[in-house]
């Protein structure tokens, strides 16, 4: 006769091994682990989106953002962040060519082109909340939701800096005698680099060009 | 590591396709689409043509970046649905809410 406990073992089912888990839809757990973050945090940028929207819509008066927010600026914030997008492929399919020198040179210009635009975006608030027509965090629904947007973006990247900084001070990149060495990480790792640019995308639309009412 | 191993890796390395050409069309085109948003953005045309422009671009921006930049096309269709949940649900979030908003001016009448 078999115990409970016994019993209850025997019918569970056994654990997958890294193979079955590398398996599951052709990718391994890091990188799932990472689309089910992207995915989330997508939705909170999409509530955020959202929630500008509402307000817009509802609000008696909106003003025309090309008249209060440097639309050329968030143009080259734009650019730089497209082009750290491409830095970023760059470096992945040079670790994965076995080119580590290169694949840390095109990371270094990842992170490069993410500390300029935390750097645009300083200019950009300092610009804003200084003057005569000073737009702060509490001047209206206009001014609460492009902060709040724009710096909950704005720590995405910083997060980003951190995240492939990490990387490039820990080394680790490319190949190592002719072997692939943490591609996968880097892989990941360029994920969420390019959710960062493609979070900046309907920002950019519906904050900065859309047209007011 | 077997000699045969190290033999596979190494194929594997040289295997490797130069994807350069793909990447750059790409961000070419994410570029040109940005310079296209910014023209539309102050052409002289009906509102409604301009916000329907300026999302149409930021749709296809979003659909080069998944596709190409992320590899999305080249994934596993549960990788796929897992990827492209967020622009399901986020349309229908947006459609309660104003469902919602609706309610709550006209007091349900």
């Amino acid at each position: 006769m078999t115990s409970p406990a016994a019993g209850a073992a025997s019918t569970a089912a056994p654990a997958a091994s890294p193979a079955e888990l590398e398996r599951f839809a052709g990718a391994g757990a890091g990188k799932i682990g990472m689309w089910i973050f992207l995915v989330t945090d997508g939705m909170g940028f999409g509530g955020l989106l959202i929630a500008d929207g509402v307000l817009r819509v509802r609000a008696a008066a909106w003003p025309d953002p090309a008249s209060r927010l440097a639309i050329p600026l968030a143009a080259a914030m734009t650019m730089v962040l497209l082009t750290s997008s491409l830095t970023v492929l760059l470096a992945l399919a040079a670790a994965r060519q076995g080119r580590p020198r290169a694949a840390t040179g095109w990371l270094a210009a990842t992170v490069g082109c993410g500390a300029a635009f935390l750097v645009a975006q300083g200019f950009e608030y300092a610009h804003l909340g200084g003057g005569a027509a000073a737009l702060g965090l509490s001047d209206g629904a206009f001014a609460s939701t492009f902060y709040v947007i724009t710096g909950y973006h704005g720590l995405h990247v910083l997060a980003g800096i951190v995240y492939l900084g990490t990387l490039l001070v820990a080394g680790g990149l490319g190949a190592r005698d002719g072997q692939p060495r943490d591609e996968r990480t880097l892989e990941i790792a360029a994920l969420y680099w390019h959710f960062v640019d493609l979070a900046w995308v309907p920002i950019f639309t519906f904050v900065y060009l859309l047209p007011a009412r | 590591m077997s000699d045969h191993d190290h033999d596979h890796d190494h194929l594997r390395l040289e295997r490797q396709p130069r994807p350069r050409p793909a990447y750059l069309g790409a961000f070419a085109a994410l570029v040109a689409i940005t310079l296209l948003e910014l023209g539309v953005a102050h052409a002289a045309v009906p509102r409604p043509a301009r916000i329907t422009a300026l999302a149409g671009l930021a749709m296809a921006k979003v659909a080069t970046l998944l596709l190409v930049f992320m590899h999305l096309r080249r994934e596993a269709r549960a990788l796929k649905l897992i990827a492209l949940l967020p622009l399901v649900l986020a349309p229908l979030f947006a459609v309660v809410l104003m469902l919602d908003t609706v309610f709550r001016v006209t007091g349900g009448r």
